[in-house]
């Protein structure tokens, strides 16, 4: 009996520690904290003082968006988060343990669609007429932006000098001995007597502008300014370049820092080498005439000249108030004649030639605006010529069938044509080959360049792959004038370039649309986002959900709040969550707000963007930029 | 009758000068019958080749005896004498405007005729190409001591009006060089490079313009061969002209 009773007592102490020591870690007895973050859906944008309960605890998220509910026991509680303008959220959760509970809040949307197309600018012309001005509420500072040349540049230790036209070569001779001047060469102005020469290295270039404008000799010298362009230039026929839009020059021309000449063969027709708008980036000492086999490559012909409308493209001088733009006026192009005026080679030999003339002279580019069937003969000295890191950029072909050759060689970029809306031209050959497209335009919308000098006669429209091809060879030269090395031009062109038809490469847009402003800035620009927003006190609200425009560059807007809004595209080009110089700006309408209600459809709500120059002083943050995009 | 005579004698002239082409058809089930006559000049007493519907393939003609031809198309029969006008058909018989001939073993008929037995299926293709001829001639048909062929590209603009032919690029033509089994010796474009802009060639009304090529013929063995001109106009489409000529050294 007495062994029972110390088997009951060890029992009910075992039974008892069991109890105690099972209530000690009873979490009943414990109260645990609640905490997290309160976000937009749409932005991930932290919430500020959101009302936040679990149960009869409240807290209001802060500036952060954080709220911390403390003391609560263990169980089941209701967790609700209620702000204004966006729709309460409640979720039941049960508490065992210290809890992280996020929310996001989907803004108080009404049933409205807004839709529309957001048309890209890659200009900054317009961009001061609606500079985000127009609200009451001008929450986006501008200045009153106008568009100028950058201060202005010269290259150090060079001077250009006139001299008068009764100075004989004896006088010049001794002028440049006594100043110890090195000639750099002559330009290639008619009747002229110009030349640009070198200084000594003590010597400042203004000192020494002054001191030659009181010569006898000379009529004037000045500095050799560096056509710097910060925006639109004066050229009067820029207006008729759509092309030089649709390769976004304007934003590259922006950005690009003073560089190196470069030097550009183009193997054509020959050249109108006293042309107004071209002779200073026309090295013709340096060309060369296959055709009449001597050292003056001129276009012989008296209709049109297919080698100046080519070069003009490339290197015409821009900012000259002449003319139109080419597009890099750092250039020095050196014509190099193999077509007659018939515009046919009898033989590949002559195109041989003219491609290991030009690897000779040390040229940077070969712009190749020709094309036709195989030949092994022309095939080695492209293959040289890559091999010494020339770039080799070749016409695709107009006859709506495959790549023509030399375009077809593994060692050229080839070329297709697009028109004036970045569709492809009917015309423009296919293919595997196919690297890039540029504008090529047609017969309605031509590319505008320099043609003969005869009266009304010196800039016409021609079309044709041998159009878009000295778009490329331009950009390549904006790209190597900015110090990017050869062997990464082609990767450049292509992975910056503006995807058009299937996604990725394909054969009738190769990689796409050429871009010079991405390809300056080694990014692929993505598409523009659209999104509804109020401005209030020097910030934009965003009202609706943010998204990116269609690959047409079209829009719907489903997500929207009950409230007078503006309609905004923005492309964040550097990528800062900044609307900001380089990025691409614009509102519906300039800023004329749009009154959301339930059950309203607003169709057309079309968006001009435009780019925002370097030297505007527009700075505006956008919040909190996560988690933006729905595609 | 006067008019009639013209016309006819017009036919026996372009069907015996095979070097001209001018470019004129008459599309039936899509297809286009080519002729030679300056469509232009078409009206219901203008004579068509009837042997150039052959090609259609509800078309049949048939001799029945001299002088007496059966045409079937599209389940219909025409029954028809030369120098007549009386045609016997299943549609109902009627009568033309003028006789059917023969000229030259071409049997010839009345564009009336033509239309009628057609039908809706025919439409006339006045269109661009009516009056741009194109001419191709050989320095000799028969060469004997050269190593080279002259060839001289004429395009005739038969209108009061300027013409305007645009090419894709700087080519305006290709010659080929064919021999008797139809294989291709010669193909003039082959290694040779084009500016790749789109070009224009103007000709003003009731004028030409005129290429020359010299082609080397000194890998051709003696033989007949075939020239063939293709003309690389992008808005006028014109028919290739065929040459015939032989190498005898």
């Amino acid at each position: 009996m007495k062994k029972y009773k110390f088997s009951y007592l060890l029992i009910s102490f075992l039974l008892l520690t069991l109890l105690l020591s099972g209530c000690s870690s009873d979490s009943s007895f414990q109260s645990f904290n609640v905490t997290g973050t309160i976000t937009t859906e749409s932005l991930n944008k932290p919430i500020e003082g959101a009302l936040v309960s679990v149960g009869y605890k409240t807290d209001y998220t802060n500036s952060e968006g954080v709220y911390l509910i403390e003391n609560i026991k263990k169980g089941t509680y209701t967790w609700k988060v209620e702000s204004q303008e966006y729709n309460n959220l409640i979720e039941d959760i049960t508490i065992d343990d210290n809890l992280i509970v996020d929310g996001q809040l989907k803004l108080d949307t009404v049933n409205a669609v807004i839709t529309g197309t957001v048309k890209v600018y890659n200009s900054s012309e317009e961009y001061s007429l609606q500079s985000m001005s127009t609200s009451s509420n001008d929450v986006i500072k501008s200045d009153n932006i106008t568009y100028q040349t950058s201060t202005p540049e010269f290259k150090d230790n060079q001077i250009i000098v006139n001299f008068k036209d009764e100075v004989v070569a004896d006088n010049i001779n001794k002028f440049v001995n006594d100043n110890n001047l090195t000639k750099l060469k002559k330009l290639n102005l008619k009747d002229n007597n110009i030349y640009l020469y070198q200084l000594p290295n003590h010597k400042s270039v203004l000192e020494a502008v002054e001191l030659f404008n009181k010569n006898e000799f000379i009529t004037w010298s000045e500095p050799n300014y560096i056509m710097k362009l910060s925006a639109k230039p004066n050229d009067p026929l820029y207006k008729d370049q759509w092309g030089n839009r649709k390769v976004n020059l304007e934003p590259g021309w922006d950005i690009i820092k003073d560089g190196r000449t470069i030097k550009v063969a183009v193997i054509d027709s020959g050249i109108i080498p006293n042309h107004e708008d071209l002779s200073a980036n026309i090295e013709l000492t340096e060309g060369k005439d296959f055709i009449d086999d001597d050292s003056e490559p001129i276009d012989e012909s008296t209709d049109y000249s297919h080698g100046t409308h080519v070069s003009g493209i490339i290197g015409a001088v821009s900012n000259n108030d002449i003319g139109i733009a080419g597009v890099n006026s750092n250039v020095e192009i050196i014509p190099i004649r193999i077509f007659d005026t018939d515009g046919y080679t009898q033989t590949a030999t002559d195109i041989a030639e003219a491609i290991n003339y030009a690897a000779e002279k040390n040229v940077d580019i070969i712009n190749m605006s020709f094309g036709g069937s195989q030949s092994l003969t022309m095939h080695e000295p492209i293959k040289n010529a890559y091999n010494e890191d020339i770039i080799l950029i070749a016409a695709a072909g107009n006859d709506g069938s495959d790549v023509f050759y030399p375009a077809k060689f593994p060692e050229t970029i080839a070329i297709g044509a697009t028109d004036i809306n970045n569709n492809i031209t009917s015309y423009s050959n296919t293919g595997f080959e196919l690297d890039l497209v540029a504008p090529g335009g047609t017969s309605i919308n031509g590319i505008l360049s320099t043609n003969l000098n005869e009266t009304n006669n010196m800039y016409i429209q021609m079309y044709g792959t041998s159009m878009s091809t000295p778009y490329v060879s331009g950009v390549a030269s904006l790209l190597l004038s900015n110090r990017v090395s050869p062997s990464q031009i082609r990767d450049r062109l292509t992975s910056t370039a503006v995807d058009l038809g299937p996604s990725g490469k394909d054969s009738t847009y190769g990689y796409g649309l050429v871009d010079a402003y991405g390809a300056l800035l080694n990014k692929k620009l993505k598409r523009p986002y659209v999104f509804a927003a109020t401005k209030e006190n020097g910030s934009i609200n965003i009202q609706s959900e943010f998204i990116r425009v269609n690959d047409d560059n079209t829009y719907k807007l489903e997500e929207i709040s009950e409230d007078n809004v503006i309609i905004i595209a923005w492309r964040d080009v550097d990528e800062d969550k900044n609307i900001s110089p380089g990025d691409y700006y614009g509102e519906y309408n300039s800023g004329s707000e749009i009154n959301i209600i339930e059950n309203t459809l607003f169709n057309n709500i079309d968006i001009d963007m435009y780019y925002i120059p370097q030297n505007d002083s527009t700075n505006i943050e956008v919040m909190n930029m996560t988690r933006i995009e729905r595609q | 009758m006067k008019r009639k005579l013209i016309l006819t004698l017009f036919l026996i002239t372009a069907l015996s000068l095979s070097s001209i082409t001018f470019a004129s058809a008459l599309k039936v089930e899509d297809i286009n019958i080519n002729f030679d006559i300056e469509p232009q000049k078409i009206a219901n007493n203008s004579y068509i080749p009837i042997e150039q519907f052959k090609q259609l393939k509800n078309f049949s003609m048939y001799s029945i005896e001299e002088n007496m031809f059966l045409i079937i198309y599209d389940s219909n029969y025409y029954a028809f004498s030369l120098n007549n006008r009386e045609i016997k058909s299943s549609t109902g018989n009627f009568n033309i405007c003028c006789d059917l001939i023969k000229i030259n073993n071409h049997v010839l008929a009345p564009f009336q005729l033509i239309e009628k037995i057609f039908g809706k299926k025919l439409s006339n293709l006045n269109g661009i190409n009516q009056t741009l001829g194109l001419k191709v001639s050989l320095d000799q048909q028969i060469v004997e001591d050269k190593d080279t062929l002259d060839v001289l590209i004429k395009i005739n603009n038969l209108s009061d009006e300027e013409k305007t032919l645009e090419f894709r690029t700087s080519q305006k033509y290709n010659i080929l060089i064919k021999d008797k089994n139809n294989d291709i010796l010669y193909n003039w474009e082959k290694g040779k490079m084009f500016t790749q802009a789109f070009t224009n060639s103007t000709i003003d009304g009731m004028s030409s313009i005129e290429f020359i090529e010299k082609i080397d013929i000194s890998d051709l063995e003696n033989g007949n061969y075939s020239l063939v001109l293709i003309l690389k106009s992008n808005n006028y489409d014109i028919e290739n002209k065929e040459v015939e000529f032989s190498i005898n050294k």
